[in-house]
């Protein structure tokens, strides 16, 4: 999936909550063995430097929040009234 | 004076989400991490190298080990470790461990106060570098040492929650962790540790007294009683019914939790524990409330606060909560 084009539809104004959510959809997973290792350790790395907002950041947000909870990170997106990146997603996911 | 945070975390989550969580409590004012050391969940040692690699000032260790699942050098050479990760911010959290885990891998646990002040005196000597002869009750080296210089001094903090114990944390401890929630309690645990820090000559500046807590919060106070339930739950069941009577807690309904948990019937369990139970062995609530429970503790004298299990309802929102509401309030001054 190409994370940057999807990351790259969210407002710059929109970031920070994104990552906020996106953060909690990841933290509050049931399915923890679904995350890879690499991306778990980029995925801290984001948040030990403080760049879970920046483009690189919200890539490695999105595609945690998207394998280990799909369902959730479409809501959130919903919430943060962009459902326009939730549909692309969902393209990308079911095709149509 | 202010009040340290700490916060608990219980390795039975993947690592990274405790380096998250810990990141998170970093950036939300608190001091002090601690992870917990049970052999059915993952290593506390890796757990606690992770943390340190993935934050930057958050002071960290075991909340707490116990001499008998690894032998007082091993731990030595783990904390001395995890120092080089995470320069002065590594501290030793030991207590005498809890009987029922170390009897299901077939351990006994003769002599709690000699195999706690024990692995202090062997941590310590190691610590300086040298090599150490001991004879002690418990334990015993001949000229153990490493083959590398640990560095810095590391505080150790001693898990108590009988008077003895208590006692000898504050005389020997660079930090006390009282395993309570209670004001009741707290304040008896506090008056033991100051008995010990009197007879070592020590002030109150001298050791960091902590109440280690149950604790939830919510800004609805259904759900942070609702998360703290289960803990509670255990908690009861874990008692003697002198402590139970203590809070007038009814024996006949603890023995009715013990019961169902004994056989995996955690609804009937969890549905005896009472509003009782819960102010007895838990702070929980909603941010306000916990603010008037925590500042009651800080008036008894404790230094540090630590956030136990479960936090809240959902713990990134309940850290997020309690670093925007509850900590400023004791950063005043």
């Amino acid at each position: 999936m190409d994370y940057d084009k999807l990351v790259a539809m969210v407002p710059y104004e929109k970031r920070e909550p994104l990552s906020n959510k996106l953060i909690g959809v990841i933290l509050g997973a049931k399915k923890e063995e679904k995350m890879p290792s690499t991306l778990a350790n980029t995925f801290l790395l984001h948040m030990k430097n403080h760049t879970e907002n920046s483009e690189a950041g919200l890539q490695v947000l999105l595609e945690a929040a998207i394998l280990l909870d799909a369902e959730k990170t479409v809501v959130a997106l919903g919430e943060l009234q962009m459902q326009n990146v939730a549909e692309k997603f969902v393209q990308y996911m079911y095709g149509g | 004076m202010s009040l340290k945070f700490g916060i608990e975390f219980v390795p039975k989550e993947a690592y990274w989400k405790i380096s998250a969580y810990a990141i998170l409590a970093e950036n939300n004012g608190f001091s002090n991490l601690w992870i917990t050391d049970h052999f059915g969940n993952r290593n506390v040692y890796v757990t606690l190298a992770a943390a340190a690699i993935f934050t930057n000032k958050i002071t960290f260790g075991t909340g707490v080990t116990n001499p008998w699942m690894i032998n007082p050098v091993i731990t030595a050479q783990a904390i001395a470790s995890l120092d080089e990760l995470a320069p002065g911010r590594v501290v030793l959290g030991i207590g005498a461990g809890d009987k029922t885990t170390l009897e299901a891998v077939g351990m006994e646990m003769g002599k709690p106060l000699a195999a706690v002040k024990e692995t202090i005196d062997i941590f310590r000597d190691l610590m300086s570098g040298e090599s150490v002869a001991y004879q002690g009750t418990v334990f015993k080296t001949a000229g153990a040492k490493f083959n590398f210089k640990p560095k810095n001094k590391i505080p150790v903090y001693v898990g108590a929650q009988g008077p003895k114990m208590l006692e000898m944390a504050g005389k020997v401890g660079d930090g006390v962790l009282i395993n309570a929630s209670h004001p009741s309690d707290i304040e008896y645990a506090v008056k033991m540790a100051n008995e010990g820090m009197k007879q070592a000559g020590k002030t109150a500046s001298d050791v960091d007294i902590a109440a280690y807590t149950s604790f939830s919060v919510n800004e609805d106070m259904k759900k942070a009683i609702k998360a703290a339930t289960p803990v509670v739950a255990f908690i009861v069941a874990g008692s003697p019914p002198p402590v139970l009577e203590k809070h007038g807690i009814n024996l006949a309904k603890a023995d009715e939790i013990r019961a169902a948990l004994k056989v995996g019937d955690f609804g009937k369990a969890l549905g005896a524990v009472t509003p009782e139970m819960i102010n007895a062995f838990s702070i929980c609530g909603t941010p306000d409330m916990c603010i008037e429970k925590i500042a009651e503790l800080k008036k008894i004298g404790i230094s540090q606060f630590v956030v136990g299990s479960p936090v809240g309802p959902n713990v990134k929102a309940a850290i997020d909560l309690i670093g925007a509401k509850i900590i400023p309030q004791f950063n005043k001054d």
